[in-house]
């Protein structure tokens, strides 16, 4: 049963990281479209902890396809808290590092009942603030860690270390006759079209390494203290009839309760947890009497479950905590000037539905082809932190594309018929004038005016008369806006010949959803039903 | 215990020996290659116009026609040559849209260029939008690719720094290395619009070869223009003219911007292809400053009046 479950544990990671890989845009029939019939979508549509709190936030419900997730949460009422330790890629990665760093030698000593019981205030506490209109639960939702992770560092140092092992072979004289067409291989089935780039990629490494880190403590802590969408599994599953049974052969060696890594199995070993039992079945396998068996019916003898003692006292105080907490992710936001700087993708809904809805699970980022999107650090807040942001300079949005809105599988970003997207207007450019090449070097430059691609062009030249250094008269052609024909699709920002920040910026000023937006908006500050 | 340290010792000089490899190709990027032009072949026969004009409704037939009457391509296309097909893949749009060369066009002459025994053509270009998009959306990917021709990426890593010994301003910039290497550069533009520099046809289509940051080459384009011609001398020029962008370019967009005009026009001398072309859209050669420049230069006539136009008509 070990094998199966091993299996089972790669064979979800391995799905997780193909359907990641394969979340990414190319051309089918000349419209773009994603690698492969499902997306990543499916771990998120499955995912009842992202579900209930956008819900929860929104008060809406969301159209997706319930199925996966109805059989994903149906299997716990049979199977318990089996979802983490047979499907959840993190919990895989985080038993994968326990061989790495080991758990310090004493470490096994029991944890408290408090400790364990920290998970469910922390899924409570983000249930409630949901409620109450705040949505953070894709700060600790694992699913979402993981794809984070994969997206904005793994894949791509990945790839690098491809590239970067490969790249420099090819020059070689016989060995790039393999390299090279193992390069192209790669590059037409694995690696992204163009090298993927994630500002601050570097601190979702550090996060995922703390995750797993967290091992050399405790085996599984983040599972067992921490993850609320293990609280929930543990929660819904403490019905599940599948569960461990111990029978009279059992000589209480000990064995099953220091191995086991969610510490569920107390003293004596019938004693045991069954919200904290991930199915792992490890003390079935260790058991050197055969005592121990995973089953619908009780064996003879007594099988005890000890739940943790969720008390109407540690409920109290998560409410209270909950709600004195939550305000200070808006301290500062309620008349703070938006930063003009903060574009969202195109289909994106009001700001304060759109952090309500946006779980920061970064899908659209990995399917952006023009690796326009990025996780914000501050530009919406605290609570609006590593949701997407079009950051001009790096990447534009591609006109003909509208791929962010059809993979969101929270309707952050509303999936958008092609001829609606062109027309969907994220932000506006403006002049620089004073690095701007035909006002500030009085010379010819138009690259701008070249990639816009709207048509009549947003951005025109007028031939202007000026007199150089040396006297001469000569015409020259400066760029001007014509802003209701921009979009702020942002490819001017990205192409500008300048070094450094570009001379055209695109700031978020007549955006097309700010029109939607029930809150008042009002010379640039925020207000109404933000908070 | 000995073992252990020697495959240590092994792999460590393995470190160091990829380590110095990973060198190499910044070494090679640097280096600056003097290469020569592509020659082109005198025509010196009187019967050989210098533009063949062909008119008609079907990409294909027209390309074949121009050719034909330009001396067939075994004239331009020897046995076991190494043939660079450049199309303008410059933008994420679709055939309609006339951004981009005409794939049939580019994959007509791809067969004309196999049928004369060229062991190899190849098709790219250094697109300005996401090259993946450009080659897909433009239909020059697949159509190319039936048509024989390899179709790949430009790489990074292929371009070298180059001295044009000829210019004026470009005086040295990466160009792409299959382009210095081929033994035939088959010029394959699409006519259209272009605010900055009037019409972008041939002699601009060359800004698909080089590398670095391109847009700083704006400042001066008329005279970087002149400069690539000086530098590349195709022999054989197909200006597609099938659809052509009359305004809104060098990206159009809306249909509104395109014209049928259903040409197809053929020459050895790019200067003079592109002095046809003007007229394509009301302007005389002279309008164009490059084309001024590029006579300048001696790089060919724009002088309609002193060239040898042939029209035909492609069924």
């Amino acid at each position: 049963m070990i094998h199966l479950r091993r299996a089972s544990q790669l064979l979800f990671l391995a799905f997780f990281i193909y359907l990641v890989i394969n979340t990414q845009a190319k051309i089918v029939d000349t419209l773009y479209d994603i690698r492969s019939p499902f997306s990543v979508h499916l771990f998120f549509t499955s995912n009842p902890l992202t579900f209930l709190s956008v819900v929860a936030s929104t008060k809406q419900i969301i159209a997706i396809n319930y199925l996966p997730m109805l059989v994903l949460v149906g299997l716990a009422l049979v199977f318990g808290r089996y979802f983490c330790g047979w499907i959840c890629p993190l919990g895989t990665c985080i038993d994968a590092s326990a061989h790495i760093v080991r758990p310090r030698p004493g470490s096994g000593r029991p944890s408290g009942k408090t400790a364990h019981s920290v998970k469910f205030y922390v899924l409570l506490a983000l249930l409630l603030v949901a409620l109450l209109g705040m949505n953070l639960v894709g700060f600790l939702d694992p699913i979402t860690i993981m794809m984070r992770s994969t997206t904005y560092s793994l894949l791509p140092y990945s790839e690098l270390l491809v590239r970067g092992a490969l790249d420099p072979l090819y020059n070689v004289p016989v060995v790039n006759r393999v390299s090279e067409p193992a390069y192209s291989f790669l590059k037409r089935t694995v690696l992204t079209f163009s090298e993927p780039y994630y500002q601050n990629a570097f601190l979702f490494f550090c996060l995922f390494l703390l995750v797993l880190g967290l091992t050399a403590v405790r085996k599984r802590f983040w599972c067992r203290y921490v993850c609320p969408l293990g609280a929930f599994y543990g929660y819904v599953g403490q019905v599940g009839v599948v569960r461990r049974r111990v029978d009279e052969k059992c000589t209480q060696c000990g064995l099953c309760e220091k191995q086991c890594r969610m510490r569920s199995i107390k003293e004596p070993a019938e004693l045991f947890d069954h919200r904290e039992c991930i199915q792992c079945m490890e003390c079935q396998a260790i058991c050197p009497v055969d005592a121990i068996h995973y089953s619908p019916r009780p064996r003879r003898g007594v099988a005890h479950d000890t739940a943790i003692d969720l008390s109407r006292r540690g409920f109290i105080k998560t409410v209270g905590i909950s709600i004195l907490v939550f305000p200070l992710f808006r301290v500062g936001q309620r008349k703070i000037i938006a930063s003009e700087f903060l574009i969202r993708p195109p289909g994106a809904v009001p700001e304060p539905e759109f952090l309500q809805k946006c779980i920061r699970c970064g899908e659209c980022m990995r399917v952006c082809p023009g690796n326009a999107l990025h996780p914000t650090l501050f530009q919406s807040g605290m609570e609006g932190l590593w949701t997407p942001i079009v950051i001009p300079r790096l990447g534009y949005c591609v006109y003909d594309c509208a791929l962010c809105g059809t993979v969101c599988p929270t309707g952050a970003i509303e999936a958008l018929s092609l001829p609606a997207k062109k027309i969907t207007c994220i932000g506006t450019a403006y002049f620089d004038q004073n690095r701007c090449i035909p006002f500030d070097e009085l010379q010819d430059c138009s690259v701008c005016e070249e990639a816009c691609p709207v048509s009549p062009k947003a951005i025109k030249l007028v031939p202007t008369e000026v007199v150089d250094d040396k006297g001469n008269h000569k015409v020259i052609k400066q760029p001007y806006m014509v802003e209701e024909e921009c979009i702020g699709c942002g490819i001017c920002e990205t192409k500008c010949p300048i070094e450094g920040t570009s001379a055209i910026l695109v700031t978020s000023r007549n955006e097309s959803r700010a029109a939607r937006a029930q809150g008042a908006q009002t010379g640039g500050v925020l207000e109404g039903s933000f908070y | 215990m000995k073992n252990e340290c020697s495959r240590r010792e092994f792999l460590k000089q393995i470190g160091i020996g990829a380590a110095a490899l990973g060198f190499l190709p910044s070494t090679f990027a640097k280096q600056i290659v003097s290469a020569e032009g592509t020659t082109v072949p005198q025509t010196s026969t009187a019967a050989i116009p210098d533009i063949v004009v062909a008119e008609g409704k079907d990409p294909a037939a027209m390309v074949r026609a121009a050719i034909q009457h330009l001396g067939g391509m075994s004239r331009y296309v020897k046995a076991g040559d190494i043939v660079v097909v450049k199309p303008n893949i410059g933008w994420d749009r679709l055939p309609v849209q006339a951004a981009n060369t005409n794939p049939d066009v580019v994959a007509a002459v791809v067969r004309l260029a196999l049928e004369s025994g060229a062991k190899v053509v190849k098709v790219f270009d250094n697109p300005v939008n996401n090259a993946m998009s450009c080659y897909k959306r433009s239909g020059i990917e697949d159509k190319a690719k039936a048509a024989g021709a390899q179709v790949k990426f430009m790489d990074d890593r292929f371009f070298a720094m180059v001295r044009f010994p000829e210019a004026k301003f470009l005086k040295q910039w990466p160009v792409y290395r299959e382009v210095l290497e081929c033994d035939c550069l088959i010029n394959v533009p699409i006519a259209k619009h272009h605010n900055s520099s009037g019409l972008t046809m041939a002699l601009k289509n060359h800004m698909g070869v080089i590398g670095g940051n391109r847009g700083k080459i704006h400042t001066q384009l008329h005279r970087a223009i002149a400069d690539l011609g000086a530098q590349f001398k195709p022999r054989l020029t197909v200006l597609d003219a099938y659809r052509i962008l009359v305004r809104n370019g060098p990206t159009g967009g809306s249909l509104q911007d395109v014209k049928f005009e259903g040409k197809c026009i053929a020459g050895t001398n790019q200067v003079a292809v592109d002095a046809y072309g003007a007229t394509l859209f009301g302007l005389k050669p002279e309008q164009l400053e490059y084309l001024v420049l590029a006579k300048e230069y001696g790089l060919g006539e724009i002088d309609l009046q002193k060239l040898q136009i042939k029209k035909v008509e492609a069924a």
